[in-house]
């Protein structure tokens, strides 16, 4: 019987389920060894409080604040818009600044035509409305094109 | 009344009856907590919390199992929760503020009561005591809080557990040896 044999047993000592052998061995050794007792003794009011853990009680007033708790959860959510209407404004700013962003985007985009470019749309949309027997007005792009295949 | 009918009335809109029902284990759940947290006012926190989100959701509650099995299962998610909450902050603290000296990070929240027992522990003690159970397992400190606490059965525990009770017996085992171990070595450093 040595230190090291008591403690990886001292709880089963503790707890009586050790054998009667075992037990006095045990407690011969701790007869010699205060290092030994001092531990027992400690442990077992350490153990003692770790299996009945103090107990105590609610306060009296639980109920009433848990009451609060649900009268505030059960208000009527509009009134809250009022409390901090910045919470529920961000995210209406927010949707107000992308479309704005899209319709100024969009705008900018189609106002934005070349010199170059406004004289080929004109061209375009003068062949568009055509009349089937007109003549194509020579030097534009139909004139040019048909030109092309006559020469193939 | 029966429990099934007060739930019924209470899914039915009969909020008033909803006070029978925390009467009836408001007791039992702020044990749990405390078990856990070993706290007064942390534990009666957290029972606030556990009632509060059982307000809110009894109306999805499908009978499925028991309701204590049910409002206890809350109960321990949400202890455990506040352990972690607790840890997590421990250590942004320690990172913030730069390390603290060992005698204040050693400090952690005494249980709170006038029992004669309780005041022949002394806060080294407690402290010792807490980091060996903060230091088990999960399911371990879960299967060995509940089993120390008044009136749960290894059928109950197995029940808000969701395991079998060999299970449950095998975790609280494994719990008494796991701190035995830690609680020797701490006891040995001190003495």
């Amino acid at each position: 019987m040595n230190c090291k044999y008591l403690e990886n047993n001292i709880m089963d000592y503790l707890e009586g389920e050790v054998s009667e052998e075992e037990r006095t061995k045990i407690e011969n050794h701790l007869i010699g060894c205060e290092k030994c007792r001092m531990l027992v003794k400690e442990l077992s009011s350490v153990w003692n409080y770790v299996v009945s853990p103090a107990k105590s009680e609610l306060s009296p007033y639980f109920w009433t604040k848990l009451q609060r708790k649900i009268l505030e959860y059960e208000r009527p959510k509009v009134w809250s818009i009022f409390e901090n209407p910045i919470k529920y404004l961000k995210p209406v700013a927010y949707g107000v600044l992308f479309a704005v962003g899209i319709f100024f985007g969009y705008e900018l985009g189609d106002s934005y035509v070349s010199e170059e470019m406004s004289g080929y749309l004109e061209e375009f949309d003068e062949n568009i409305y055509l009349e089937i027997f007109d003549e194509i007005p020579e030097g534009s792009i139909g004139d040019a094109y048909i030109n092309f295949y006559k020469e193939l | 009344m029966n429990e099934v009918e007060l739930i019924e009335k209470i899914k039915r809109g009969e909020r008033d009856l909803f006070k029978e029902l925390v009467d009836k284990y408001k007791d039992m759940v702020f044990n749990i907590c405390f078990g856990f947290v070993k706290n007064k006012e942390d534990a009666e926190d957290i029972t606030q919390d556990v009632f509060f989100t059982i307000y809110k959701n009894i109306k999805g509650f499908k009978f499925e199992s028991k309701i204590y099995t049910w409002i206890y299962r809350i109960a321990v998610n949400r202890s455990l929760n506040h352990i972690r909450n607790r840890k997590l902050s421990r250590i942004f603290n320690k990172i913030s503020l730069k390390e603290e000296s060992e005698g204040k990070e050693a400090e952690i929240p005494a249980a709170q009561d006038s029992s004669a027992d309780f005041k022949v522990i002394t806060k080294e003690k407690k402290n010792i005591i807490s980091k060996a159970l903060n230091g088990l397992p999960s399911n371990q400190r879960v299967a060995f809080t509940l089993c120390n606490i008044e009136g749960f059965t290894y059928e109950e525990i197995a029940e808000i557990m969701g395991c079998s009770i060999s299970s449950v017996e095998s975790r609280i085992h494994r719990a008494k040896m796991n701190l035995q171990k830690k609680l020797v070595i701490y006891l040995k450093e001190i003495l």
